[in-house]
């Protein structure tokens, strides 16, 4: 049984996206795995900001942090469920799995696990300076991953 | 019989002697000093012999097959020789360690809890395999997971006393530990974590872990952060339907599928040539094992590839031994194949019980000169290099703390 | 067991992990250098060992590869052993009052935080005046202002947030896509911004600035003073971020009528108001009395200590609590500022900088107000808003000496606009937050921050130029 394998993750979601790879699991009679990447750049980054430079104690710092990986956790299982809804009405078989770390190197070990044929991942829009200057993960992604991967521009 | 002149060609010789053991009179065993009471018998309880161009073998010498051996152990003017036929080979038999004669400050015989294999000392902290409950053990097992220490869980402190009596004698090199099946996600590594943390600690060793693969990757991960220097998840068979066969156990608790994703993944984490797996030979065509080869090469894991020899208990008795025409074909390929990938081999090597890529190259046709680099890990500096270089690479790659 | 494997190739890992003792090999360069060449004319040899010390620390505070506090503790080891400033006098000027103002204002901001009264005060007046969209971005706009005029504007941000996102959740607003989120986190980070610099207490950097000025030239700037100069910055700026709030980011949501609800579970869950929060509240506003009517009296560090000491006589807070509360790292920072802005000042290396350096373009003073403020509002968007007072302070000091400018004037023109970083996550903790909640970009704040940022620089010069005369400031 082939498998496709949706990537999403804190600044990465997109309803097309979500249809099409449900849709192209239900044609290619395939498995849908949603993956779910938690983005904690940002977070270390403002828990960073307040050690070195906030005028708050650890306490309140870390209480902090906890409040935005809740409420990403939490906006990941929102995802994960409306995708899981869209699989269920179109009878597709489902799995998921929630991770947080480096965005290519999670996204190949899921690849690699559940040995993915096709993989969707969301790409942000970005500038031509930022275009110029940095490469955004996906392409990464794209260049490394073992399997075929669709990009949707958000 | 002569046809690959085995008595001049170490690796040639190693097998057969692996095949089909070594003869030794009564006489020679006294005049040798070996002292029978420290385990001779069993899979790995043979001889150490060190053939020439530094080439370990584990010979057995007690069991019935050895004595139509045409191999034979000779004194002369105190120089040990190995002799088939008119010829022979001048060689040099490895005494039993010392310290199989100390035990641990709980009373327990430290030859009980380390086994000198050449350069290696190989600890089993915990002897059971979870296989055996449940009646999937793999099926050439002579269950010496299960009679090792009879349940008992050597502690820390146990394992650290057996390390370092081997160290004291210059024979911890390495120090191989391993484990048996539980069914835990982790492969057993949580358990060997507070060893491997002990002998790093203590000791300036290379320790190789060889566990069950995990199921997840982070396990991986955290195996070469901890400190292993060296990983082995060992398939056995390669073949889709023996390794069913042989290894139910493995296959319907682990998967064949996952043994390669977590070898292809550890090659990724691990350092090149230090990553590997058993083949073992015999059990299967010698086309699959070369197949075996070819594919584990590929993803830069080395494939170590033992022999097996039936012993009581063991669920394969009507196990035909192989000849060295069967196994040939294998070990040429096994150093053509390393070559080929570029795997380093000086880390898998200097092991009495299996044969190494580093050996295989003496079915090659290649010169039996030591490359400079192997004769530099040889020295005691080397060793000192292998272990600085390794804990070097660990302190560049391993990240704590990463993401919450 | 928490690990990250670098798979990248070794060789690659050895040169990212090189770069940064070849950085510190690169700055020791530098400042050997800067000791080794002759001495210009014009400068001793104390203000050159000086001004090689303010380079490196410049360099180390830009850059952010040791933390601020180390980067200060650097100044203040290196100013007695290069000859500057005797080892007394330098770790004296650690025992600053402003550091002390800035420990006992940091210790009663944790003490209002811990007793949750700031938090009360915030939902209730939410749940009071939050009836329309445009009320409720109001209402959380002005009281974060209005509460970091008395306690840090970090402190409020981090407070504020959960609250904000419940509202933000509670209303069902898409992350990144509804404008109304947009406007009710930017409310947050640009109420804490602006409020915080209003008077002493949003932020440490004002004390700082006050402080450095203190002990380089002792000229004191008292709490009611300062908060007339940079008021009317504040007001304007609060009205413009309103306008710019409501006009530019128009709401996108009808009714807010669900968010009744959130506050009303909110308060519920505060339950009655306690001991703790009447007595804190009661303490800070009578401590706020003081200092605003008696600091130049009793002086505002004595003031802010003698109020932690009540608050621990009449047991509203545990040391625990408080060390909890507290960023302790950062007053290390403060510390060695003032004693790195003081051997400036004392070397004659400030004088030399604007004598050689700055003279060129210095025009009027109206000019390097403009100048200066242009550069403190570009400096503080990319780097710590304390660490750019620490930088461009004793220089400017060493101006208003040259030109006969009154150095207040100066200190006003670098601590009011170091406050105002609106454009990057990176800029200050109130921006870091708002991105990181997802309803904004970083690609939003910096569009709508730009704006901002031209406003307060205009406003602000505007301000010098209208409003500093009238009350006495004479430029």
């Amino acid at each position: 049984m082939s498998c496709v394998l949706l990537i999403l993750s804190t600044s990465r979601t997109s309803q097309n996206a979500i249809e099409y790879a449900v849709d192209l699991a239900k044609k290619g009679k395939a498995k849908l795995v949603v993956l779910y990447i938690i983005e904690t750049e940002l977070t270390n980054e403002v828990f960073d900001k307040f050690t070195d430079i906030g005028f708050i104690g650890d306490k309140p710092s870390t209480q902090l942090t906890e409040a935005i990986m809740k409420e990403y956790r939490q906006r990941g299982y929102e995802e994960m469920g409306k995708v899981q809804i869209r699989a269920m009405e179109e009878n597709v078989d489902f799995d998921a799995v929630t991770t947080q770390g480096d965005f290519v190197e999670k996204a190949i070990e899921v690849i690699d696990r559940y040995k993915v044929t096709t993989a969707v991942a969301i790409k942000r829009k970005r500038s031509a300076f930022l275009k110029y200057f940095s490469k955004s993960v996906v392409d990464e992604l794209v260049e490394k991953a073992p399997c075929k991967v669709e990009v949707f521009e958000e | 019989m002569n046809k690959y002149k085995t008595l001049h060609n170490p690796a040639y010789l190693k097998i057969d002697l692996m095949l089909n053991g070594i003869k030794a009179d009564n006489e020679t065993i006294q005049r040798l000093g070996l002292d029978l009471r420290y385990g001779y018998t069993g899979v790995t309880g043979g001889l150490d012999i060190l053939l020439p161009h530094n080439t370990w073998v584990n010979a057995s010498f007690l069991e019935e097959f050895a004595k139509s051996s045409k191999y034979e152990l000779v004194l002369r003017d105190k120089k040990t020789f190995i002799k088939a036929g008119d010829e022979s080979v001048k060689v040099d038999i490895m005494p039993k360690p010392e310290f199989y004669k100390l035990s641990t400050a709980t009373g327990i015989p430290l030859s009980k809890i380390g086994a000198m294999h050449g350069g290696y000392v190989a600890i089993t902290p915990d002897t059971r395999c979870e296989f055996f409950n449940m009646n999937i053990e793999c099926r050439y097992c002579a269950g010496n997971f299960n009679s090792g220490g009879s349940g008992r869980v050597y502690t820390v402190e146990e394992v650290l006393e057996t390390v370092d009596a081997a160290n004291k004698e210059g024979k911890a090199e390495i120090v191989y530990l391993s484990i048996g099946f539980s069914e835990t996600p982790d492969g057993g590594i949580e358990f060997l974590k507070p060893y491997i943390k002990a002998i790093k600690k203590h000791f300036n060793t290379l320790v190789a872990v060889e566990a069950l693969p995990p199921k997840e990757n982070h396990f991986i991960d955290e195996t070469y952060a901890v400190g292993a220097d060296s990983v082995l998840y060992n398939m056995e068979i390669f073949d889709e339907r023996l390794f069913k066969e042989i290894c139910p156990g493995r296959d319907r608790l682990i998967g064949r599928e996952r043994y390669i994703d977590a070898l292809k993944y550890a090659a990724k984490v691990f350092p090149n040539g230090t990553v590997a797996t058993h083949l073992i030979v015999g059990l299967e065509p010698a086309e699959s094992t070369i197949k075996g080869i070819d594919f584990f090469t590929g993803i830069r894991v080395v494939p170590i590839l033992p022999i097996y020899r039936p012993s009581v208990g063991a669920n394969l008795l009507n196990y035909k031994v192989p000849s060295l025409d069967d196994v040939l074909p294998v070990y040429r390929d096994l150093y053509h194949a390393v070559k080929k990938n570029k795997i380093n081999i000086n880390w898998v090597r200097d092991i009495s019980v299996i044969t190494t890529p580093i050996e295989a190259r003496f079915f090659a046709k290649t010169k039996f000169n030591k490359t400079l680099m192997e004769r530099f890990y040889k020295t005691k500096l080397g060793v000192k290099t292998a272990w600085g270089l390794s804990t070097l690479r660990r302190k560049l790659r391993v990240r704590e703390g990463g993401e919450g | 067991m928490n690990v990250v494997i670098d798979k990248r190739p070794i060789w690659v890992i050895l040169l990212s992990r090189s770069l940064r003792p070849l950085f510190f090999v690169v700055v020791a360069i530098i400042f050997w250098y800067l000791v080794s060449i002759p001495t210009p004319d014009g400068l001793g040899l104390e203000g050159q060992r000086t001004i090689a010390l303010f380079v490196v620390c410049l360099i180390l505070w830009v850059s952010g590869v040791l933390p601020l506090a180390i980067t200060s503790l650097l100044a203040i080891v290196m100013v007695p052993l290069l000859g500057v400033l005797d080892k007394k006098a330098a770790y004296a000027l650690f025992g600053n009052e402003a550091v002390f103002f800035i420990l006992g204002a940091f210790i009663l901001s944790g003490a209002v935080m811990h007793s949750g009264l700031a938090g009360r005060t915030a939902v209730v007046i939410m749940s009071r005046f939050g009836e329309t969209p445009k009320r409720l971005i109001a209402s959380i706009f002005f009281l974060a202002a209005v509460l970091s005029f008395f306690m840090s504007e970090h402190a409020v941000a981090a407070m504020f947030f959960p609250i904000v996102l419940e509202i933000a959740k509670g209303l069902n607003l898409k992350p990144g896509k509804s404008v109304y989120a947009k406007s009710l986190f930017l409310a947050l980070a640009w109420g804490c911004i602006i409020g915080g610099v209003a008077t002493f207490l949003g932020g440490a950097r004002v004390p700082l600035a006050v402080g450095m000025l203190k002990e380089a030239t002792g000229i004191n700037i008292g709490f009611f003073e300062y908060t007339a100069a940079a008021f009317p910055t504040v007001l304007i700026m609060l009205l413009i971020g309103y306008f710019m709030l409501t006009k530019f980011l128009p709401s996108d949501v009808e009714d807010i009528h669900k968010i009744k609800a959130v506050f009303e579970r909110k308060i519920k869950e505060l339950g009655k108001i306690g001991y703790a929060e009447y007595a804190v509240g009661v303490l800070m506003a009578v401590t706020i009395f003081l200092w605003l009517f008696l600091g130049r009296t009793i002086g505002i560090a004595n003031i802010a200590i003698a109020s932690v000491v009540v608050l621990f006589v009449f047991k509203l807070v545990r040391w625990k609590d408080i060390e909890e509360y507290v960023n302790w790292g950062i007053i290390l920072m403060y510390g060695g500022a003032i004693t790195l802005g003081a051997a400036m000042e004392k070397s004659g290396a400030a004088a030399w900088i604007a004598n050689t350096v700055i003279s060129e373009w210095a025009r009027s003073p109206l000019i390097i107000i403009a100048i200066l403020s242009l550069l403190t509002i570009l400096l503080t968007e990319g780097m710590s808003n304390a660490a750019v007072i620490a930088i461009l302070l004793p220089v400017g000091i060493g101006i208003a000496g040259k030109f006969n400018l009154d150095p207040r004037i100066i200190t006003y023109t670098i601590a009011i606009p170091a406050g105002l970083a609106f454009c990057f996550p990176m800029s200050t903790p109130a921006n870091a937050i708002a991105v990181s909640s997802g309803y904004v970009t970083a690609r939003d704040m910096a569009k709508a921050g730009v704006l901002m940022m031209i406003s307060a620089w205009v406003l602000f010069n505007i301000t010098v130029f209208i409003y500093w005369p009238l009350i006495g400031i004479k430029i």
